[in-house]
């Protein structure tokens, strides 16, 4: 499964070096879905992660003639949307003064009088508690709990120490855990 | 490759840490209950930056300008069509060329047969020595940008070649536009008067006044364009802009030549598209602000000219 998966890559790392547009076209349907979701792990905004997205595809068009094939292509994308996304929050950060209006008004807080823990409820709770997490936990949390990615993966990815990663993931669970015992003694 | 939430264990790495923790059976609950998490919806916007990406990636426009740009680097082919073209201008009849420059949004020149053409900011035309000297003879016209042909009636006909189309006429006028620069790169023709036709590959559509055609790249039959605003599509010969579903960065592209100046945008910026209609386009800033303003981006002056940059 995994290395027929690295097999693709590696044939359209050379399908791109050849500017071959059906290789171009597999990698987009093949890694849009996980990147949208990776810089919407970031930024917290569709409109943005879809845009950011769109620049990774096409700067890689741009620099296909001088990708490594010996590099992974599936990392190298990953490390595009994040450096895209990233770039995106900096510039949001420096230009919030001027925002008319924010995106994401801050989740509410309110305590609740409900008991019991539905499943509608949950989900949204859970939202609200992994959106808490400071920024660089909650990106390794998602990248691990719904991206599958090994802690090495993210490590590279992210240019953390491996066990900064695994510290990140157990402070995470911790986080959660603490949510859900403050919900159930509310 | 996993679209939803996921059913993603444990990783092994981690299932390790937690064996050894104080609260791990607690954390490995809370693993299981983030699962329970809504599956992020697959962006709405997915087929539109799909089919726009894989435009940007148009094999055709590239291979012309890799030809033109790094002839050297590529194959022998390309070096024996160099070799080819070389010859041509030597042992051909000299060519004029007339370009426009940058800056100035309209300028008219006069043929040798009498005709006027007015270019606008940046376009180029080429035509041989011999055009318009015998009676009978063709006269041909290289157009590379956007051009409004007035063609004095000699009996000869008069034909405009672009990247794309060929549009011969006899006595009228009309435009070509044809930029094989821009994205969705095309040849559009617009009558104002008389009759034309426009050719491409094999196919040939003749064109009354008001009528609009274009030849997208890489179909060889011209199309029509219907409800061409005439007024409006040849009001940049005396100062307007009028663009019409447009994508941005081939309205930059044109406000660039227009104003002899520099523009940036990310690519998801210049993949939008915009409609926009100025009779009497005034300074750059204030055209610049227009577009960002339309298209809901942020810009900001730098060194000869402006930034676009998402919000």
């Amino acid at each position: 499964m995994r290395s027929d998966e690295e097999d693709s890559f590696l044939i359209w790392s050379h399908g791109l070096r050849r500017s071959e547009t059906n290789a171009f076209e597999a990698v987009f349907d093949a890694m849009y879905d996980a990147l949208f979701r990776y810089s919407l792990y970031i930024t917290r905004d569709r409109e943005a992660s879809s845009d950011i997205t769109q620049d990774v595809f096409v700067k890689l068009w741009q620099i296909r003639e001088s990708i490594d094939p010996d590099r992974s292509l599936k990392s190298l994308l990953y490390q595009m949307a994040r450096n895209y996304s990233l770039n995106h929050e900096r510039q949001k950060k420096r230009h919030a003064t001027d925002a008319l209006s924010d995106d994401h008004p801050a989740v509410s807080h309110d305590t609740l009088n409900d008991e019991h823990l539905d499943a509608d409820d949950l989900r949204k709770r859970l939202d609200e508690w992994i959106e808490d997490m400071p920024e660089r936990r909650r990106e390794a949390f998602m990248l691990s709990r719904y991206e599958g990615m090994s802690h090495d993966e993210i490590a590279s990815l992210m240019n953390l120490a491996p066990k900064t990663v695994n510290n990140h993931i157990v402070l995470a669970l911790q986080h959660l855990r603490q949510k859900v015992e403050a919900y159930n003694n509310a | 490759m996993p679209d939803n939430t996921s059913p993603y264990r444990l990783p092994p790495d981690l299932d390790a840490l937690l064996g050894v923790h104080e609260d791990g059976d607690a954390l490995r609950d809370m693993w299981e209950l983030s699962g329970k998490r809504d599956a992020v919806a697959p962006d709405a916007r997915r087929a539109a930056v799909r089919s726009a990406v894989l435009l940007s990636a148009e094999p055709r426009v590239r291979r012309l300008r890799l030809v033109t740009q790094h002839t050297f680097r590529f194959s022998s082919v390309a070096a024996a069509l160099l070799v080819a073209v070389a010859l041509a201008f030597l042992m051909g009849p000299e060519t004029h060329i007339q370009r426009a420059d940058r800056g100035v949004a309209a300028s008219v020149y006069t043929l040798p047969d009498g005709s006027t053409v007015t270019l606008a900011a940046g376009s180029r035309i080429a035509y041989d020595e011999e055009f318009g000297a015998d009676r009978d003879e063709r006269r041909t016209v290289r157009l590379r940008g956007r051009a409004y042909f007035d063609v004095e009636k000699t009996g000869a006909p008069f034909e405009v070649l672009t990247f794309n189309s060929a549009t011969e006429v006899l006595g009228t006028t009309f435009s070509v536009e044809a930029w094989p620069g821009n994205m969705e790169a095309a040849s559009d023709v617009v009558v104002s008067s008389g009759r034309v036709a426009v050719r491409s590959g094999d196919v040939v559509r003749e064109l009354a006044p008001g009528d609009a055609a274009r030849v997208a790249s890489g179909q060889d039959a011209p199309v029509a364009l219907p409800d061409v605003n005439l007024e409006r599509s040849l009001s940049w010969r005396t100062g307007g802009l009028a663009y019409e579903n447009e994508p941005v960065g081939n309205v930059l592209l044109d406000l660039e030549r227009r104003y002899d100046i520099v523009l940036s945008a990310p690519a998801s910026i210049r993949l939008r598209r915009i409609s926009y209609w100025k009779q009497h386009a005034s300074d750059a800033s204030e055209i610049i602000g227009d577009v960002a303003a339309t298209v809901g981006v942020r810009y900001r002056p730098v060194k000869d000219g402006f930034e676009l940059y998402l919000p």
